[in-house]
């Protein structure tokens, strides 16, 4: 593999990672603080995929989509955590993953009620069209646009979980979900917020991914799959943890497909497996009882 | 002149920067009832759980009969012989006192991967699982649910469930736990009944009971050992009383 | 598992039922009820781990689909493979799969459980998905049933309408009592206080990780034995029958028909199946967007199952020891 492929491999995977991350974060923080399992997760990233092609079509432009778009997914979080997840909170896990379930076949419905079976896509912002040559080849601006976004609001998670008050109650809700309640913090609005902004990162990530690759039915079950190995290999309600098993399984998936495609699908469960011979808790998680 | 059938040599647990278990070496003599008391937060229950094999110590050895129990998990430590009672009612809750049993009698087969003759066809287990019922007092309750019994009730299952896999030293953590006068009784006949034939070791803060049963007694404070001896050298110990006074407690009897 | 009387005669009714089917009801219906009782044997396969043993697995699918490509390469071209070469066969590598994936999974518990289980279930799909030697995402034929001979003697001909539906009557009958020996028996108490009280079970002497592993297998295998029925009746075998709405669906039926009780999955089968058939016919584009609202339904309204429905209606608490 001469160098520039290598480069661009690189930078790909990087930014799948970062894909990853502004998903599986919220799905970790989720479960975390709130102990739910949600599976419908994925579906959030579809949503805002479908809403860019949508908002895209009604102003032409990307960024009034987005910009439209992501109060839309923040009230549809919000929406689905009243409606839906609150009555998830004492239950068993089996339950909460069957009702998520039975959310991720409405939303999934829905979107095909809504805009139909077809592939679509959503092209490229003119000013971000062009691309970087590198070697031989040429590596997409659009694609470090996109990881830059995503680093800068990385950043901001990290900022925002370390430095503010909301941080800190999230922290502690992490760390001990009974006692943060004992202590009196409104944690049912905690909750609520958690979940919305969950949504809306997973829709943000959809959003600003859609002109890279179609928006099709199903395309949130194939990241909530992914998610959920990231998952697995950081440890469960490590943001931390997300952020390096994103990274992680971003790069294995992009050279794997480069180094062995033949067995490219399963190159990130085997990454999977050997973390859990070593750690089974995940390598940033509590180790399990 | 009895032996020491448990013995810790500078067993010691941290968690983190917290050392919870501090360099204890203790000798527990068999066929005798040894009781560690000491204000909360002394490490009592962390020891009971290094010596149970619920938590892997930092440092130092433990042996029970000539056989290593440093390293051992939680299952291989019951089956060499050491039971465990907890100090949070830990039963089946939907189960019947006969079902509650059943486990733990089942669990001194040789092996439970059989999957052909139905539980109920094995008569040792039975028996054993009657004995221990019998043992703890429970034999009018055999068939009744569990969670339909009164908490002292469970209490005594909870010490029962032990008994059935016929341990030879018994680690009881707390058994007197948010009992009254009478169910408190009724437990320290249980435990002096069980002292004939059992090596019993027994963390507890109700006084009384400590004084009724105990042959021996270990003081810890913030993960040390104060001090061991008979019940009469401590009870008269100055070192004791200052360490307890300090936290107000030797003055409740709790 | 104790049966009361009215549940015996209930059971003992639905198996003369069914076999009393193929005498009135027409092809069509009999083609739909052995599907149902296949679903049967595989929703109580996984009822062992989740009702008895206490082990969501979200990947159960995966047995379930491997068996039946397992028979599909194992059935030449160019005619049948005798029985006791596939069945052994398919049962063999999914109960090694089960061992190896078990051995993974029972190393963690609650939340990552399910998601590793999910996970290496979706391991497999792509596997099949992407293999264009079995089919792709298309899957694959079985082009013929596996013969029953001894000899040149046929015991069985499983091209025959009605000995296939009575192999399959008989299969879930078999499945369900040998399930109920294992219940019954030490093996059974222990995964019972898995289930109940882990920490306590291990506390008084057992190593529950073999247990639960053990448990995995069986439950794999039962899975696989369903999957070789399936891969014989519908004749092929696609990626989407190792999928996770796959295992989902199957979850579903489990808590649906009643989980903890053995009968209740095959319940669940039926229900789901009718369901299934009524929804299409209210919205065929979009029945699933109905059948999602009633899998919400059934989780906030009827987390008991059928089951737990008739337990509570003959007025007595339910007896699952």
């Amino acid at each position: 593999m001469d160098f520039a492929t290598f480069l661009i491999q690189i930078l790909n995977g990087v930014q799948y990672g970062f894909t990853l991350f502004l998903v599986a974060s919220g799905l970790t923080l989720i479960f975390g603080i709130m102990g739910i399992i949600n599976l419908a997760h994925g579906a959030f990233y579809m949503i805002g995929a479908y809403l860019s092609f949508w908002l895209f079509g009604v102003s032409n432009s990307l960024w009034v989509a987005i910009l439209l778009g992501l109060p839309i997914m923040v009230v549809f979080g919000y929406a689905i955590e009243r409606l839906a997840i609150s009555f998830l909170y004492k239950r068993d896990h089996l339950y909460q993953v069957l009702l998520t379930y039975g959310l991720i076949l409405i939303l999934n419905e829905m979107q095909k009620i809504l805009w139909g079976s077809d592939f679509y896509s959503v092209p490229v912002p003119e000013i971000l069209s062009a691309s970087i040559p590198m070697g031989n080849q040429e590596y997409p601006v659009y694609r470090l646009f996109v990881s830059l976004v995503c680093m800068i609001v990385a950043a901001g998670m990290y900022v925002v979980i370390s430095k503010t008050k909301l941080g800190m109650m999230i922290r502690a809700g992490a760390t001990n979900r009974e006692m943060t309640q004992v202590l009196g913090i409104n944690i049912s609005r905690v909750f609520a917020v958690v979940f919305s902004l969950g949504a809306a990162l997973a829709g943000f990530s959809g959003m600003i991914d859609a002109p890279l690759s179609s928006v099709y039915p199903g395309m949130g079950d194939y990241i909530l799959i992914i998610s959920f190995v990231v998952i697995v290999i950081g440890g469960i309600g490590s943001v931390k943890g997300a952020f390096v098993g994103a990274m992680l399984v971003g790069l294995t998936d992009t050279f794997g497909k480069v180094l062995v495609p033949e067995f490219a699908s399963m190159a990130i469960y085997a990454l999977m497996a050997l973390v859990l011979l070593w750690r089974p808790q995940g390598l940033f998680g509590r180790p399990t009882t | 002149m009895s032996q020491a059938i448990l013995s810790t040599l500078q067993l010691t647990k941290s968690f983190g920067g917290l050392v919870a278990v501090d360099n204890i070496s203790i000798d527990f003599m068999e066929s005798r009832v040894h009781a560690i008391i000491g204000p909360n937060g002394a490490g009592k229950t962390t020891l009971i759980n290094l010596l149970s094999g619920d938590l892997p110590p930092t440092d130092g050895r433990i042996s029970f009969q000539n056989q290593d129990l440093t390293q051992l998990s939680v299952h291989a430590v019951s089956q060499l012989g050491v039971g465990r009672s907890y100090q949070k009612t830990n039963i089946f809750p939907a189960f019947t006192c006969l079902q509650n049993c059943w486990l733990g009698a089942q669990s001194r087969m040789s092996t439970s991967m059989r999957f052909f003759r139905p539980a109920k066809a094995y008569g040792e287990v039975h028996q054993r699982a009657r004995r221990a019922i019998d043992l703890c007092g429970l034999n009018d309750r055999m068939d009744t649910v569990a969670s339909a019994m009164s908490y002292g009730e469970q209490r005594q299952l909870e010490i029962g469930m032990m008994l059935a896999t016929e341990p030879e030293l018994l680690l009881l953590d707390e058994p007197l736990a948010g009992m009254g006068a009478d169910e408190s009784r009724k437990v320290v006949e249980l435990i002096q009944r069980l002292a004939k034939e059992h090596t019993v070791i027994l963390i507890e803060h109700d006084m009384d009971a400590v004084f009724a049963v105990a042959d021996a007694l270990t003081v810890m404070v913030n993960g040390k050992v104060l001090a061991t001896g008979a019940p009469e050298e401590i009870r008269n110990s100055q070192e004791v009383q200052s360490a307890y006074l300090g936290s107000g407690e030797w003055e409740d009897g709790e | 598992m104790t049966h009361s009387r009215p549940l015996l005669a209930f059971l003992i009714l639905a198996v003369a039922a069914l076999a009393a089917f193929p005498l009135f009801g027409d092809e069509f219906y009999q083609e739909l009820v052995m599907r149902l009782m296949i679903m049967g044997i595989f929703a109580m396969s996984l009822d062992m781990l989740i009702g008895f043993t206490g082990l969501v697995s979200f990947g159960h699918a995966a047995f379930f689909g491997l068996s039946g490509y397992m028979l599909a390469i194992v059935t030449p071209e160019a005619g049948p493979v005798s029985i006791w070469i596939a069945l052994p066969f398919c049962l063999a590598v999914t109960a090694l799969a089960a061992l190896v994936i078990g051995w993974f999974s029972v190393r963690t518990s609650g939340i990552y459980f399910i998601m590793i289980t999910l996970a290496f279930a979706q391991m497999f799909f792509y596997y099949f998905n992407e293999n264009q030697d079995l089919g792709g995402s298309d899957g694959i034929f079985i082009f013929y049933k596996p013969t029953i001979m001894i000899g040149d003697f046929q015991l069985l001909d499983l091209n025959n309408h009605y000995t296939f539906y009575y192999f399959v009557l008989v299969s879930l009958v078999l499945s369900y009592l040998v399930l109920s020996i294992i219940l019954k028996a030490p093996f059974g108490q222990v995964i019972r206080g898995i289930h109940a009280n882990e920490a306590r079970t291990r506390a008084l002497g057992f190593n529950t990780q073999h247990y639960k592993l053990v448990s995995f297998v069986i439950a794999g295998t039962l899975a696989g034995f369903a999957g070789f029925l399936e891969a014989n009746h519908g004749g092929i075998m696609s990626p989407a029958h190792l999928g996770w709405h796959e295992s989902g669906i199957v979850m579903m039926i489990v808590i649906l028909g009643g989980m903890g009780t053995l009968y209740g999955p095959v319940l669940g089968a039926f229900a789901m199946g009718f369901l299934q058939d009524y929804f299409q016919e209210l919205w065929s584009d979009h029945w699933l967007l109905l059948m999602g609202v009633f899998v919400i339904a059934v989780v906030l309204f009827l987390p008991n199952g059928i089951a737990g429905l008739f337990a509570r209606l003959a007025g007595k608490k339910e007896d699952t020891q």
